[in-house]
This record gives C-alpha cells, sequence and structure tokens, in this order.
C-alpha cells in the first residue's frame, strides 16, 4: 500500500497493510534543513523540500502544508514573532476594543501574502506526489481563532458579555475560514486539519460549546469542500464527542489526556482517531519510551482501522530528537502491522 | 451555602452570587468562603472536570467582590514575603491573571510583571525589586525550557529565590519543571495557593 491507500484504508474502518503513521512536521522542518525558522518559512521551496525529505527518512504517511496558526493574523494585520527553537507565535492581538469588531474586513486570500505561500507549497508538494500520499491542509477555526486576534482574557469577555459582537467576529471569521480551507483544497490539499482548541472541554464547558463551538464548527465543516479532521490541539474532547461527531467531521485528534481507546469507542466507526503520543514528553524519550508509548496506542486503539498514529498537540516539537522519531517510526512497523 | 455559591461561579452567575454573599456577615467568613470555593473549582480543574474558563470567570467575579467588599484593599497576610508574577516569551497572558486573582483573594499581595520576553530581562527585573518568591507562567515548551537559563542568571549573581512554574508544557510533561531546576510547579491556580503558604511557613 501507499500512504494514501493506507490511509484511506484505515478510515474506511479496515485494517490497512500498517497503522498510518501521521507526524506532523510543521517548524521541524528549518531542523531538518538546518536553517533558522523565520528562514525556513520565507520561501516555499524549503517547505516543500523538507516535507519530502522528512516523509521519507520517518516513512510517514501524510505531507504537512501547515506553516505556523499566526499566518492567519497576519491576513488580518497582525504580527509574528520568530524564535531560534520554538514555533512562531502571534504578536499583540489586533482587536483592542471590542467595537473594532464592528469595523474588521474580511481578508481576501489573494490579497494575504503568507497564505500564497502556503497555497504555493501545497501545489509543488501535489506536484510530487499527485495522489500517493495525503497533503494535509490546516485552518484555525472561526470559533479559536479570535484567542489570537484578540487574547484568550478578553475573548472569554467577548463571549460572555458581547454576544452580538461575538456572533459578527464569527460571521467575519467564517466567510475567511471557508474561503481559505476551499482555497487549500484547490491548490492541492487532501484534506483539512480544522483546529480548535477553544472548543475543547480543557477550555469550555461542553453545554456552552453545544451553543457556540458547535455550531460554528457544524456550518463551517459543511461549507468546505473536502474532508476535515477536528483537532483540539491537546485538549479534552471526551465530554463533547457526540457533539463533534455531529459536524460530520471524519477524524479527531485525541490528547493525551484521554484514553485513545476510550474516545475511539465512543467515535463507533463514524470518525476515526488520530493521536496521541504526548509531544512534549517526547522531548526526553528513550528508545523503549517511545516503543511503549506507540505499543500502547495500538493496543487501545489499533483494532479493525479507525486509527492514525500522532502526537497529539498538532506539530512535533523543534527539541524532539531525530532517533525518537526513528524509534516512533520503527514501532509502528513492529506493532502497527499483521494480525492487531 | 457553599454549594450554592460554587455553582453560581461555576454557571459565571455573578448577581446570584453576590446575592449569596450578601446573606452573610463579617469580613472573615465572606473571605473564607470565597478561597475554599475557589480552591475547590481550580482542584477540579486539575481533574479535568472543570474548564478553564470557568475558572477565569469564577476567578474574575470573586474578584470583583473582593473589590466591592474592602473597597479595592485587600487585607493581605501578615509579613507577605515580596512575591511576583510574569509571563515568560509570550503574549498569552490568561493563565497568569487567573493565578494573580486566586493570590489576592487568598491575602497574598503580588506584584504582575506583565509578559517579559527573555530569561535575562526576567532575572534583572526580579533581583531589582528583591524578589523572594517567583512565579512564573508559560504556553510554550520553548519558553518553559528557558526558566534553566533564569536559574543560571540568579545563580551567577548569587541571587537566592523560589521559582514556582506553571502553564501547559508543564502539566504536559510531568518532570519537566525538576529538568529545569524550579522549586516547585503548580497544576492549578489552587496549587499556586497551597505552595506559596507552605513556603511562608518555612
Amino acid at each position: 500500500m501507499n500512504s494514501m491507500q493506507r490511509v484511506l484504508t484505515a478510515l474506511s474502518q479496515k485494517q490497512p497493510d500498517r497503522i498510518p503513521l501521521m507526524l506532523l512536521f510543521s517548524y521541524y522542518g528549518a531542523k531538518e534543513m538546518g536553517i533558522s525558522i523565520k528562514e525556513y518559512f520565507s520561501n516555499p521551496d524549503n517547505v516543500v523540500e523538507a516535507q519530502i525529505q522528512m516523509h521519507k527518512k520517518y516513512k510517514t504517511d501524510c505531507l504537512y502544508a501547515f506553516f505556523y496558526a499566526s499566518l492567519e493574523l497576519e491576513a488580518f494585520g497582525g504580527k509574528t514573532f520568530f524564535f531560534d527553537d520554538g514555533p512562531p507565535n502571534s504578536a499583540e492581538p489586533i482587536i483592542e476594543n471590542f467595537q473594532q469588531i464592528l469595523q474588521l474586513k474580511t481578508p481576501e486570500i489573494q490579497e494575504c501574502h503568507g497564505i500564497q505561500k502556503v497555497l504555493k507549497t501545497i501545489s509543488a508538494l501535489k506536484r510530487e506526489v499527485a495522489d500517493t500520499v495525503p497533503i494535509i491542509g490546516v485552518v484555525m477555526s472561526p470559533f479559536s481563532l479570535p484567542v489570537m486576534q484578540l487574547g484568550f482574557q478578553k475573548y472569554l469577555d467577548l463571549m460572555q458579555f458581547h454576544p452580538i459582537l461575538w456572533a459578527h467576529l464569527m460571521k467575519i471569521n467564517q466567510q475567511f475560514c471557508i474561503a481559505w480551507a476551499n482555497a487549500q483544497l484547490q491548490a492541492g490539499a487532501t484534506a483539512i486539519c480544522y483546529f480548535d482548541p477553544v472548543s475543547s472541554s480543557s477550555i469550555i464547558k461542553p453545554g456552552y460549546y453545544r451553543k457556540t463551538g458547535f455550531e460554528v464548527a457544524k456550518y463551517t465543516i459543511g461549507k468546505i469542500n473536502g474532508p476535515t479532521a477536528t483537532h483540539f490541539a491537546s485538549g479534552r474532547c471526551k465530554p463533547v464527542m457526540a457533539d463533534v461527531i455531529q459536524t460530520n467531521t471524519a477524524i479527531v485528534g485525541v490528547s493525551c489526556l484521554e484514553d485513545i481507546g476510550e474516545i475511539k469507542n465512543l467515535c463507533d466507526g463514524k470518525l476515526s482517531v488520530l493521536g496521541n503520543l504526548n509531544g512534549l514528553a517526547m522531548c526526553r524519550w528513550k528508545e523503549e519510551e517511545a516503543e511503549y508509548a506507540v505499543k500502547d496506542i495500538v493496543e487501545r486503539a489499533g483494532k479493525n482501522g479507525g486509527l492514525l498514529i500522532a502526537e497529539n498537540h498538532g506539530e512535533i516539537p523543534y527539541q524532539v530528537a531525530e532517533k525518537t522519531l526513528f524509534s516512533i517510526a520503527s514501532a509502528v512497523e513492529k506493532w502497527g502491522t499483521g494480525r492487531i | 451555602m457553599k454549594e450554592a455559591f460554587k455553582s453560581a461561579l461555576l454557571d459565571s452567575d455573578k448577581i446570584r452570587a453576590s446575592s449569596l454573599l450578601s446573606d452573610l456577615s463579617g469580613m472573615e467568613t465572606i473571605t473564607n468562603l470565597i478561597t475554599m470555593v475557589l480552591n475547590e473549582i481550580g482542584d477540579e480543574w486539575e481533574k479535568g472536570d472543570v474548564a478553564l474558563s470557568q475558572i477565569y470567570m469564577s476567578s474574575r467575579i470573586c474578584e470583583e467582590i473582593l473589590d466591592k467588599l474592602f473597597s479595592e484593599s485587600y487585607t493581605t497576610i501578615p509579613n507577605n514575603p515580596k512575591i511576583a508574577i510574569a509571563t515568560l516569551m509570550d503574549f498569552h497572558f490568561l493563565g497568569r491573571r487567573i493565578v494573580n486573582s486566586y493570590l489576592r483573594a487568598n491575602g497574598f499581595a503580588i506584584l504582575d510583571f506583565g509578559g517579559i520576553s527573555s530569561p535575562q530581562e526576567m532575572a534583572r527585573k526580579a533581583m531589582e525589586n528583591k524578589i523572594e518568591y517567583l512565579l512564573i507562567s508559560t504556553l510554550m515548551y520553548h519558553a518553559a525550557i528557558k526558566v534553566r537559563e533564569l536559574k543560571e542568571e540568579f545563580a551567577k549573581k548569587n541571587y537566592s529565590i523560589k521559582i514556582l512554574v506553571g502553564g501547559a508544557p508543564f502539566i504536559f510533561d510531568k518532570m519537566l519543571w525538576k529538568e529545569v531546576g524550579a522549586d516547585a510547579i503548580g497544576i492549578s491556580p489552587a496549587d499556586a495557593v497551597r505552595i506559596l503558604q507552605d513556603w511562608k511557613q518555612e
């Protein structure tokens, strides 16, 4: 099986030749290329080369076109901070007072420099692999993007005390998210990862999610012209799984704080699970710990397809050693094949 | 009474919470109830039973109630040590704000350094202000591991200080706080209160 066949088989709840390994490399590519993170993301050619190289090196089953989350803030006029050894991070929020929401305009995808670089990356990756390897595009959910647009504290205040302005902001963000997701699919992405950490039960209570993040996700995912994976960026999702299924997403990203087997049972064959290696603990793992972690996931959720093995937060940290990644890949070969 | 007040906080119902407290008399009774309930909510968040937004709204409501009751002047504990809190290398300030509220509600006076861009700047600020206990909030792993550099800055100057760390990287990697040389980890805001109370007793 090639990677695409392997992933599609798993998603159809059947056992592939090997459980797919979805190591999501974003800024880790800079380490692979031996250049700074800022330089790495300045040119799509760097990302394309690193993605192909790492896919072959670690026998992964996807290419990841994600640059960094604050690229979307840049589209709205915000700025990004780059670090030597960590993910690029959003600078100050762009909305200082709630009334500014009324003046906010939906950015045009064609006019956003950073976004165009991602689209070029996806097109080039598609030329390289055609339909043999899934290419994953990424969007921030309209419901979670405001953490960067306003700051977390202010966003919680907006939701709680200014529902009309919140609804207005959701409308703008939904328009942007749908256009951005569909542009990535048009450029050649196979699926879209819908990052929605604020919807996690770690952040808002399930009852509130049903009235807010769920409705936003249901509408937005419905307008995205391809399959989606909903990712809570290591936040818990068990209390809202029944709702997540109703958003018609295909995959759910599972936190290492939860039992992936239990979440898979809740999915009941309607969704596949992605996860749930602990990316931060991974920074210190020895070979046997990496193997144990993979084996544990396979034992909990490996039967009858429906499992994609990945780190739980959505990107491999810069501090993870290459030998650990090799150990993970070997462990997937060892425990993720044959009769499970 | 306690359960009703807690339920009002978890529902972000400020009016109900304030009204319940108005039935009580005596500052100490009110403060004790607030701290007890906030600490319980903090512990429940640690177990995954309460959401971060509920902790934030609960602490915010209690802060407003205390401000109103005590005319913006909290009763601070006697011999309050010099404590500061800061976010290291990030613009996400929610964690710091919540811990700050919890500590104030528990009678600790605390300096808020805001967001600090490097361990060197943080060390300089702590030493200038003669801080004894420094609370550091981080969101990203690469910032969390910089606490090690901060320790080195203090060691270079032979400056004695206790460091309490918190935030996502320390929650997901339970050994990290030790590895970076922190003196303690606070998983929940209630932990921060207990640790500072213990340190003060030493």
